[in-house]
């Protein structure tokens, strides 16, 4: 009785917020998006000192994301737990850390072994001394120590509320999860501030909807100072490094989670389909938070109930960074072969286990794959740090595919995890995944 | 259903605490590298410290004008209560300097957290009073709960308990989303406290494991010296005032052991509000007295808590080799009267308003918590019963105040509490 959707008077604001969005700007947001991004491009080709200095345009939108982010996990996931018992949730919890150690274990292998098939390093033969190890320096400043003691402990926050005035989703996680506990074992005595919370959670979605509309602005900006900054040249030097990467997370994309998708019983190319708003979004800011506002509800409206949406997608972000993990082991491998560095069985071995440990937390915000990436050099020596410094200059175009890869792993996970659970709506998940163009919107408009 | 659980979970303790002192005595480095456990829980217990202490203090203040609005009776109840429970923690700073438990522990503070020391230094630096009182008033309200800094935090919860008790009637809404939130936090607070098993597990292990078997001593110490306390308090402190108000403390221990009884076994004193409230009336307390001062006591006048308190305070200080002035003392005495009030409504609420007190005089390590942090199970038994007697005590002191004690009908009901207790179970059956 306990585990049963939530109640009614939650859903017509979700469906109402929604509404609004299509029939306004909408059904055609993707379009937006794509022309704006396409505008930026053209933008920072054609004029690059301009397109980089458009830079803050991109930063503002993510930024505007970011700030709803933590309150719309802590409703979604509160109030998708305090209807159910403590034990169903932690269920779900270990189920889906299951499922992110495998795949993320899974992208890791993925990136190693393009990397030793294709090498796209071969052939550069830099020593460590050609490089520009300045450049790298304050990035290895910037990562904090990984240890799994150091890990697990800054998992509980400072406070209460320093979990949502600081920028760590798993420490939001971590206080949702309590709270939702407790407020599931408070019965009656917990009603008025589950009311309260519905209230928030359909002012955040409001939220959202106003941040769709400058969505598109994000996107052109964002792309304008990529191009504008890093030039078409950068790409033809690397090329073939940025296009294994693009290769190698779009196979991914297809068969890996493909395959996860035919499991379940859904197709990964009419969930892409789905989600098209949200991966556009997310490629033209190159960050894959800005698809968490829109992806959540969106996910639930696909039949994945609000515990599983609400513990997964943002618990993706921290432990199931599929996009980032290819990056890494593809990046260091590159590196390796690009300074004719020869690693043995043993010492990749090492690096994919560290990189495991390294990866969690760096799938939400731009840059921090690059960091984690650092951070995984330091640990293993053999590989030169300075050859970090040889990807510097193409990291956003690779942050493109990444974030991208981020974003479909976790709402695969996602629908995977409440498939395991036993909770997914296949009826409302095939209502919204084989409509044409806009998928459906309960009838309320 | 209470009861079975709760044992389990002392059980846990006990057995965590045993597994832990043998691993650190037989395997010192292998007990040392269990730390993480101690310092995650209390890094939880930090962690809630904000909204325990700003919930708690808005409610009290808020529920403390409606104490006042009951008139006389409610304001000689609290003048009792905070005479008396500011004794409480007088005694327990002089017990504390005197017995001296935490003395020849030379806790090296940077095996306990190597960071700390860098943290201490930098917050001396700005020690000027002026600058202290003026960091007193946070950069705007909402950092100072997410900053954690529990003077800050103080502050504004009296301003907005005040502030609340100025509104009155409008004030409620808001005052009943503290309530319900205060509610949520204490449930919390009841998960955490699942979590202490492990973490006097790491805590005890490493203790042990880091200054040998010999530490066994000083927490041993410290508990003895905090059950002898709590005794001579209600025996010494509380038995004068039964004496003055005309009975005697033992026959009223005596005269309710069987609540008292179940508090020993649920180390949290709710469970027997309602039977203690029954049987202070039969012995000649008016019911208004009663169903006043001892509900609020339980917000405002905790005498063992308040031992426990500036004990564990000074314990702490010693262990680390901390010198507190005279401005420390009364800086700790002055905040623990705030932070003690509400702290017994949940089991381990006392170990939460501790670290809340810690933090306030920064010299004094945090992490020094650690060291109690396997022992403090063993004291919340002792501070409920002394919270308890002093609570009843307290009924008949204001009872007696306002003139209306049945002096006579008291006496003879704890002179013939066999007898009592048999006619009171009679008409019930």
């Amino acid at each position: 009785m306990r585990d049963t959707p939530p109640p009614p008077e939650a859903m017509p604001a979700l469906s109402c917020r929604a509404s609004l969005l299509r029939t306004s700007l909408l059904r055609h947001l993707y379009v937006q998006v794509l022309v704006a991004a396409l505008l930026g491009v053209a933008v920072g080709a054609l004029w690059p000192a301009f397109g980089a200095a458009l830079e803050p345009i991109g930063q503002a939108f993510v930024k505007l994301v970011r700030l709803i982010i933590n309150p719309l996990v802590f409703c979604t996931l509160v109030l998708g737990i305090s209807g159910m018992h403590g034990a169903a949730a932690g269920r779900i919890g270990g189920r889906a850390m299951v499922y992110f150690e495998i795949m993320s274990t899974l992208a890791l292998l993925v990136g190693l072994a393009v990397a030793l098939l294709v090498k796209p390093g071969a052939g550069f033969e830099v020593t460590p001394g050609m490089l520009d190890a300045g450049a790298v320096a304050p990035y290895a400043q910037a990562h904090a120590p990984h240890t799994l003691e150091g890990f697990l402990l800054n998992i509980i926050p400072q406070t209460v509320l320093s979990a949502f005035t600081g920028g760590d989703i798993v420490q939001v996680l971590f206080v949702s999860l309590l709270a939702g506990v407790a407020l599931s074992s408070m019965g009656t005595a917990g009603e008025p501030i589950i009311r309260a919370l519905r209230r928030v959670e359909q002012l955040v979605f409001s939220f959202a909807g106003i941040l769709l509309r400058v969505a598109p602005l994000g996107a052109f900006g964002a792309m304008a100072f990529v191009i504008g900054k890093f030039g078409v040249r950068a790409v033809e030097n690397l090329g073939l490094l940025i296009l294994t990467l693009y290769i190698t997370e779009l196979v991914f994309v297809l068969v890996v989670l493909g395959s996860v998708a035919r499991l379940c019983g859904f197709s990964i190319l009419k969930l892409l389909r789905y989600i098209k708003d949200e991966l556009l979004i997310v490629l033209g800011t190159s960050s894959a938070e800005t698809g968490i506002p829109t992806l959540m509800p969106k996910l639930e409206r696909a039949g994945a109930p609000k515990a599983v949406v609400g513990l997964v997608v943002p618990g993706g972000y921290a432990f199931n960074a599929d996009g980032t993990n290819i990056y890494l082991t593809l990046s260091i491998l590159f590196i390796c072969q690009a300074t004719g560095t020869e690693l043995s069985f043993g010492q990749l071995a090492t690096v994919l286990v560290v990189a495991m440990l390294t990866s969690k937390g760096a799938g939400g915000i731009t840059g921090s794959s690059f960091v984690a990436l650092i951070s995984t050099l330091t640990v293993v020596h053999e590989v030169p740090l300075a050859g970090a410094a040889l990807i510097l200059g193409v990291d956003r175009f690779l942050s493109e595919a990444r974030s991208v890869t981020n974003v479909i792993g976790n709402t695969v996970a996602t629908l995977a995890v409440a498939k395991w659970e036993g909770v997914l709506d296949m009826e409302a998940l095939h209502a919204c995944l084989d409509s044409p163009a806009a998928p459906p919107e309960p009838a309320l408009a | 259903m209470r009861r079975p659980f709760y044992k389990i979970l002392y059980v846990q303790v006990l057995m965590a605490v045993a597994a832990g002192v043998l691993l650190g005595y037989f395997f010192p480095h292998a007990g040392e590298a269990m730390k993480p456990f101690g310092d995650g829980f209390i890094k939880l217990v930090k962690m809630i410290i904000a909204p325990v202490v700003f919930c708690t203090v808005v409610v009290g203040i808020a529920n403390m004008g409606d104490v006042k609005k009951v008139g006389r009776v409610g304001g000689k109840a609290l003048l009792y209560f905070e005479s008396v429970s500011t004794l409480a923690l007088v005694i327990g700073l002089l017990v504390g300097k005197i017995v001296q438990p935490g003395a020849g522990f030379n806790v090296d503070v940077s095996t306990l957290d190597p960071k700390s020391i860098a943290t201490f230094t930098s917050q001396a630096h700005h020690a000027s009073f002026v600058d202290f009182l003026l960091h007193i008033i946070p950069d705007t309200l909402v950092g100072a709960l997410a900053g954690g800094d529990i003077l800050q935090v103080l502050f504004i919860a009296i301003l907005t308990g005040f502030a609340l008790s100025a509104m009155g009637s409008a004030g409620v809404p808001i005052l009943n989303a503290i309530k319900a939130a205060e509610q949520l936090i204490f449930t919390i607070v009841g998960i955490v406290m699942r979590a202490a098993p492990v973490g006097a597990f790491g805590a005890m292990a490493f203790t042990i494991g880091a200054y040998g078997l010999a530490s066994i001593a000083n927490l041993l110490e410290l508990v003895a010296t905090f059950y002898a306390t709590a005794l001579l308090f209600v025996l010494l402190v509380l038995g004068l005032i039964a004496r003055i108000v005309g009975f005697n403390i033992l026959k009223l221990l005596r005269y309710i052991r069987e609540e008292l009884l179940i508090v020993l076994g649920t180390s949290s004193s709710e469970s027997a509000l309602p039977a203690l409230m029954r049987k202070l009336e039969q012995a000649g307390a008016p019911k208004g007295v009663v169903s006043l001062v001892v509900p609020t006591g339980y917000s405002f006048n905790l005498d063992g808590t308040n031992i426990y308190m500036t004990l564990a305070t000074l314990f702490i200080a010693q262990a680390t080799n901390t010198h507190l002035t005279l401005e420390h003392e009364l800086m700790i005495l002055a905040v623990a009267m705030l932070t003690s009030k509400g702290a017994a409504a949940v089991a381990g609420g006392g170990f939460i308003t501790l670290a809340a007190t810690l933090e306030v005089v920064p010299e004094i390590p945090v992490v020094g918590m650690a060291l109690i942090l396997g022992v403090d199970r063993f004291m919340s038994e002792c501070r409920s019963l002394t919270n308890f007697v002093g609570n009843a005590v307290a009924t008949f002191v204001v009872a007696r105040w306002e003139g209306e004690l049945d002096v006579a009908r008291l006496n003879a009901v704890l002179d013939g509490a066999e007898e009592e207790s048999g006619a009171r179970h009679a008409p019930a059956a």
